[in-house]
């Protein structure tokens, strides 16, 4: 599947290090030693890492490839006090989402299922789990696309409410007594404490063949390859299943699934947001720990320039009804606020160009720091030179509903 | 108002190049058996320290604070290899700003819960960087906050989800996940309760101008390095300004025309520093800044938004203003730093 590594176009950037690239991320200031270099050519701009991306535009497109059938269009839905009392109300978000998707489409929302849906298809909806209760993906929001879905014709055996990492989901309120008919699954395990290093026992995440439970989730030929690798030990590999160059596809994503909604959360993640295209491009392969220091942004673009889900997504959600402006990725209660909003496209760059712009006028009104350096959006434009997405306010189709 | 970090113990002043202290001591050789005992009394001292902190079973409550509610499960511990298995997302932040440990414990009464975060970091303005970073407001924000000991009390920030707070080296928070707003009064006691039993600590050295009438509040933070100052405008990469462990400020600034512009603080132990500061930012400068002008008393720079921005030296410190919409001023070369009384 690889061919001869190709050179990236996007600037390096610095996003949100998650667990496992902490060490590599924090020191490198610390080396720093005051003197007087010779000139700023001391200090060029990193090397850019190769991946695979190549492979990945050399596959033929469908007429669903992103960035799929609304080029550039993101509709802003917002109704006043969806959320109360910290909770939401059910039928104000299906009204809501419904109206949305009108807006997006141009047509009744059941007219809309047929753009996008035949009842054989099987239908993942990647959710966001992390921070459960406070931030994660509203199950309120994921039954009222369910219920539209339902309505039309598609079985709910054929849906799949998924996220990478199987134990979050429970928390987050995505339970079979909540969602009875559908499927509910993580990409992998991994077991906490082990990872944490409170528990000595490994078994919970290995097996006896040495390699992780959850390797066999995961499609060998598939993958999105980066030079660019995380330390061998076995807290990096209970985590993210694979050590090495790999970060492969989960079968789920591969082969079972036809269509993917992405339903991600509205968050900053530094700088930076963590919303529509991070849900997907970290929550869909293993091995990524590896790519949050060096290649941060530039992976919300590359693996969703494979064809497993360039050609899957055909609609995003990115749940607002609470937003986070500050202390991202992780929840932040200080931080979070009712947004009452739902964002629709089927561009996700668009919906993270635009939610972007939005949350940085967020985090302006309420006083926080704001650095607007380009290497925390050169990802869109990178998107737009590989084709995937529609980016830039005069070329961006900004929908704005209120009710 | 700045620190005056020779106030303080030497083992405790920022270590590195542009620390005078250091710079004045000048190389000593030092044989096998100075360095055995140095060692050892540093071990010595350090396992001291270690006994003499109070434990999770001292500084965690264990319940009644409020009628019914009881612990919910184990109090948990996290070190810094692994807080990032607690915070998957802004560990780093923490990190840099000098962390020691945490321990984590969840209350509950009926269906609702609360639970309480405890970090200990390495000083108590290692604490009050956390407790800006995650919103907390300064007791008198813009009237003068640095002559407030860091065991007062009243440095809490309330809000229906969370309550935070320091008290010298500790952060703490009180966290209702709901936010239902019938359990603040629950949250209050279990902060009350938990601040109770923690050291009263030395007080806080308040960073930079800190006390400052002009800082925006609510918008203050502290930097110690490159991650907190990744936040609010990139200068270059790494320890650009040379903090080299000590701490900055940055945050809104009122101007005297009533105009707002994000500015930066840092002080150096001396002005041997101070300059080799800003000559080592200014060859730093990150590629998407533009030099405009410059001498030894700071530059010039236009950035990637067609903003402005300048360094000066003030005394001792480097001030840095940012997203500036005119130009400023061309840099004045001054001829006797010792008294430069320039404040932007």
């Amino acid at each position: 599947m690889r061919n001869a590594p190709v050179e990236r176009t996007a600037e390096d950037s610095n996003g949100c290090d998650r667990r496992s690239f902490l060490k590599a991320a924090g020191i490198a200031g610390a080396a720093l030693v005051l003197g007087r270099p010779d000139s700023r050519a001391q200090n060029p701009a990193p090397e850019r890492i190769a991946t695979n991306v190549a492979d990945a535009l050399n596959i033929p497109r469908t007429r669903f490839s992103l960035p799929g059938l609304f080029p550039g269009r993101v509709v802003e839905a917002r109704a006043a006090d969806v959320i109360a009392g910290g909770r939401s109300d059910t039928a104000q978000v299906r009204l809501l989402f419904e109206k949305g998707l009108e807006a997006l489409t141009g047509r009744s929302a059941d007219a809309s299922f047929g753009l996008f849906f035949s009842p054989d298809d099987v239908v993942g909806i990647k959710v966001n789990p992390v921070g459960a209760g406070l931030i994660s993906t509203r199950p309120e929001t994921v039954e009222a696309v369910i219920a539209w879905l339902a309505r039309n014709g598609l079985p709910k055996s054929n849906i799949v409410i998924w996220d990478r990492f199987d134990y979050m989901l429970a928390d987050a309120g995505f339970t079979p007594e909540r969602f009875p008919g559908v499927s509910i699954e993580g990409l992998q395990t991994m077991d906490e404490a082990a990872a944490e290093g409170k528990s000595a026992d490994n078994s919970r995440w290995r097996g006896p063949d040495g390699k992780h439970v959850s390797a066999g989730r995961f499609d060998p030929d598939r993958y999105y390859w980066a030079d660019v690798e995380a330390e061998k030990d076995n807290a990096t590999l209970n985590q993210h299943v694979f050590n090495g160059r790999h970060s492969f596809f989960g079968k789920l994503v591969t082969s079972r699934l036809t269509k993917i909604i992405n339903i991600p959360v509205f968050k900053n993640c530094g700088n930076g947001i963590s919303m529509a295209t991070k849900n997907l491009a970290y929550g869909s392969i293993c091995n990524t720990g590896r790519l949050h220091k060096p290649l941060f942004f530039d992976v919300c673009v590359e693996v969703l320039a494979f064809p497993e889900i360039r050609d899957k997504l055909v609609l995003n959600v990115t749940d607002g009804l609470k937003g986070q402006y500050d202390g991202g990725p992780s929840a932040a209660a200080q931080f979070i606020w009712p947004f009452n909003t739902l964002f629709l496209g089927t561009d996700p760059f668009t919906m993270d160009s635009v939610c972007h712009g939005i949350m940085i006028a967020k985090r302006k009104a309420m006083g926080v720091a704001v650095n607007e350096h380009p290497r925390f959006t050169d990802y869109f434009r990178y998107a737009e030179r590989l084709g995937l997405g529609v980016t830039g306010p005069q070329k961006v189709q900004h929908i704005r509903l209120e009710s | 108002m700045r620190v005056d970090l020779r106030s303080r113990p030497a083992e405790e002043r920022p270590v590195g190049g542009v620390s005078v202290t250091r710079r004045s001591a000048g190389p000593v050789e030092q044989g096998p058996s100075f360095r055995a005992f140095t060692l050892s009394a540093v071990c010595l001292v350090l396992a001291g320290i270690a006994s003499a902190l109070p434990g999770p079973g001292v500084m965690i409550p264990s319940g009644g604070f409020v009628k019914g509610w009881k612990k919910d499960g184990p109090v948990r511990r996290f070190v810094p290899s692994d807080l990032t298995w607690h915070i998957n997302g802004g560990a780093e932040l923490v990190l840099e700003f000098g962390f020691e440990e945490l321990f984590v414990q969840h209350y509950s009464l009926g269906d609702t819960d609360l639970s309480l975060e405890l970090y200990r970091m390495q000083s108590p303005e290692a604490s009050l960087g956390l407790y800006l970073s995650r919103g907390g407001v300064l007791p008198d924000s813009g009237s003068g906050a640095s002559g407030k000991d860091a065991s007062d009390p009243e440095w809490i920030t309330r809000n229906p989800s969370q309550w935070l707070a320091r008290r010298g080296p500790y952060f703490l928070t009180v966290e209702n996940p709901g936010g239902d707003r019938a359990l603040e009064p629950v949250m209050e006691a279990l902060m009350r309760e938990s601040l109770s039993r923690l050291p009263s600590g030395e007080p806080a050295a308040i960073p930079g101008d800190l006390g400052r009438r002009e800082w925006i509040p609510g918008s203050v933070r502290l930097f110690r390095g490159p991650v907190a100052l990744e936040a609010a405008y990139t200068f270059g990469t790494g320890d650009v300004f040379g903090l080299s462990g000590g701490f900055g400020v940055y945050g809104g600034w009122r101007c005297p025309d009533g105009s707002v512009v994000t500015r930066f603080h840092i002080s150096y132990p001396g002005e041997a520093g101070v300059a080799a500061a800003l000559e080592a930012l200014q060859a730093r400068l990150d590629p998407s800044l533009r030099l405009i002008d410059a001498n030894d008393g700071g530059f010039v720079f236009s950035d990637y938004a067609g903003e402005y921005g300048d360094v000066r030296r003030a005394g001792q410190s480097l001030i840095v203003r940012v997203h500036l919409k005119e130009k400023p001023a061309p840099m004045r070369k001054p001829d006797h730093p010792k008294t430069e009384k320039e404040d932007p």
